[in-house]
């Protein structure tokens, strides 16, 4: 009898924890959602009243959704491309080629990943004015896939660490050489790595606001992270309705997306560090 | 049995030094992806330490015709009460965020979440999880709506428990940031600690309940020893990524109002774009680029990188 009694306490102060978490954690979110389908939306948390469409509506007939739509798309596809594409050439020497240094370049690329971009955003600036790349996303995708270069080498290098040198050792027996065995068993069997590599590297550019900010700063190259910004400066002008519904647009591929990626995540958290 | 197939093996001695030359010429793949990050990484990191002895500024004559000024932009920082006071604010900023809200919440999630059913497990790690893949701006303005004095949720629920309404982002603007950093960015805890918990074998803990563990022993003795690496991993990468934080912050408050949350990042970022001194600018990031430097070196002395060339 004591113990049930015993953990059945346990299992309401478990509640009374979890409680306030989900009211913290789920409560803007369903503001936000809430908001987005109401016909009269506010910043107050209420359900609506009226149920209504018209904000997703409003944002295609509207606004400049279209083109924010169309540039974040070619930011996040043309940074996933760029650095699946570098990744996977340079993850093949990376794991199988000694060179001296190696050990010593491995860390360099941490250090890079860790280092605070905000701390070289001016240079970052200085460079894409002299090379004619502001505004223009083949700076801004440049740019981001060498923010997620260093993470992605790391993750590659692991894929291709767990594939047995046997397998290209048995082709290379077979008459294949060193790059016709690459390319017939070791890139078929890197198609996880490319695929966790491009989904960070898509989520990366999409949800980015700080290169935007500084590279794209015309309106037509505007990413709907830039527009969904300024939308919501521009103070005194508050359309909730726009906002709530452009948000929670923007926000539905993130989410979709990080769903695939979900059993990667910890990988791509800790690459390089300890083994858990 | 294992046999040794003595012919392979001949064949593969003779490969072995055809093979030194061609796999040296591999290491040509790596060029591409070499230039890119040194274009963008390595080489603004260097710019950033040399432009930082310059009066460069971002447009007007010195744009093009700047000269180095010695340590000048160095003594200014160091002399200005903006910096400290940047510095000060990035220090609580991390401190409240990632040390009080998302180690404690995100371990504590950790923990109750590994026993919880599939439903607690699914609804609440999912909020958790939801606050951090939305994208950044999003997190911004769904807060600054939140936040609102006159009708934000939080004052909603000031006023239902018969509190007064507060002004947060004028009246606490480093609180609120605070909030929504642990907001954002506790899910990283919380993943990286699930996976820490979720490799420690159950047998050890049925072993130590037949010996009669209490749940706190068991916790004490078995859990805690096994994950310590992952607490400090999680320390600084934590430490790490709230340090760098600057777009929630730049669009929430901008640093304001008078710079009570205004980050390190920011002030860069003021001096450099609003008022366009890239050198002096440069100078506060030299300072941050070390701060991290510093927890970097830390962070690596608990990778597992080898140093030879095997690595």
């Amino acid at each position: 009898m004591h113990r049930s009694g015993n953990s059945l306490l346990l299992r309401l102060s478990e509640y009374g924890f979890y409680l306030p978490i989900l009211v913290f954690f789920f409560g803007p979110i369903s503001w936000l959602v809430l908001a987005s389908i109401n016909s009269d939306p506010g910043s107050a948390w209420q359900i609506p009243e009226q149920v209504t469409l018209n904000n997703y509506l409003q944002l295609v007939t509207e606004s400049d959704l279209l083109l924010w739509m169309g540039n974040s798309t070619t930011l996040a596809v043309g940074t996933m491309t760029v650095t699946v594409i570098l990744a996977t050439l340079a993850a093949y020497p990376l794991s199988r080629v000694p060179f001296p240094g190696k050990g010593v370049f491995m860390y360099a690329l941490l250090l890079a990943r860790v280092m605070p971009i905000t701390a070289v955003i001016i240079p970052i600036f200085s460079l894409s004015v002299q090379l004619n790349l502001v505004n223009t996303f083949t700076g801004a995708i440049l740019i981001l896939s060498a923010m997620q270069l260093p993470i992605s080498l790391w993750i590659m290098k692991s894929f291709v660490d767990s594939i047995p040198i046997e397998l290209e050792e048995s082709a290379w027996l077979d008459g294949c050489n060193r790059l016709t065995g690459l390319i017939r068993i070791v890139f078929p069997l890197m198609s996880p790595g490319v695929a966790v590599t491009g989904l960070f590297a898509f989520l990366a550019a999409w949800g980015d606001f700080l290169i935007p900010l500084i590279i794209l700063r015309s309106p037509t190259t505007f990413p709907i992270a830039m527009g969904l910004y300024r939308a919501f400066g521009d103070q005194g002008s508050v359309d909730f309705g726009f906002l709530t519904a452009l948000s929670v647009l923007y926000s539905v591929p993130s989410i979709l997306l990080y769903l695939f990626a979900r059993q990667y995540l910890v990988k791509g958290m800790t690459a390089g560090s300890v083994k858990m | 049995m294992l046999r040794i197939n003595t012919r392979s093996v001949q064949i593969l001695g003779q490969q072995i030094s055809h093979r030194r030359l061609s796999e040296l010429s591999l290491l040509i793949f790596m060029m591409p992806a070499l230039v890119l990050v040194i274009a963008f990484v390595i080489v603004p990191a260097a710019w950033a330490i040399l432009i930082s002895f310059t009066n460069q500024s971002l447009i007007g004559p010195n744009a093009r015709n700047f000269s180095f000024i010695g340590l000048e932009n160095y003594v200014r920082l160091f002399n200005d009460p903006g910096f400290w006071n940047s510095l000060g604010t990035s220090f609580i900023f991390v401190f409240g965020s990632a040390f009080l809200g998302q180690f404690v919440i995100g371990f504590s999630l950790a923990l109750l979440l590994k026993y919880a059913g599939v439903l607690s497990r699914g609804i609440v790690g999912g909020s958790v999880l939801l606050a951090w893949v939305i994208p950044e701006i999003v997190a911004v303005y769904i807060w600054a709506s939140v936040l609102n004095f006159q009708s934000g949720s939080a004052n909603q629920i000031l006023l239902a428990f018969g509190l007064e309404k507060q002004r947060w982002l004028i009246d606490m603007p480093l609180l609120s940031i605070i909030i929504v950093n642990i907001w954002r960015g506790t899910a990283f805890t919380m993943l990286l600690f699930s996976a820490a918990l979720e490799a420690i074998p159950d047998t050890l803990y049925d072993a130590a309940s037949v010996d009669g563990a209490s749940r706190w022993e068991r916790f004490r003795y078995i859990t805690l020893p096994l994950i310590r690496y992952t607490i400090l991993l999680d320390f600084i990468l934590i430490t790490m990524g709230t340090f760098s934080v600057f777009g929630m912050v730049f669009a929430m408050t901008g640093g304001g109002p008078l710079g009570r949350s205004e980050i390190i990042g920011v002030y860069i970022y003021r001096n450099a774009f609003e008022y366009r001194e890239i050198g002096y600018g440069s100078a506060a990031s030299v300072v941050m680029l070390i701060i991290n430097l510093t927890l970097a070196l830390v962070y690596l002395r608990f990778t597992r990188v080898e140093w030879s060339a095997e690595a």
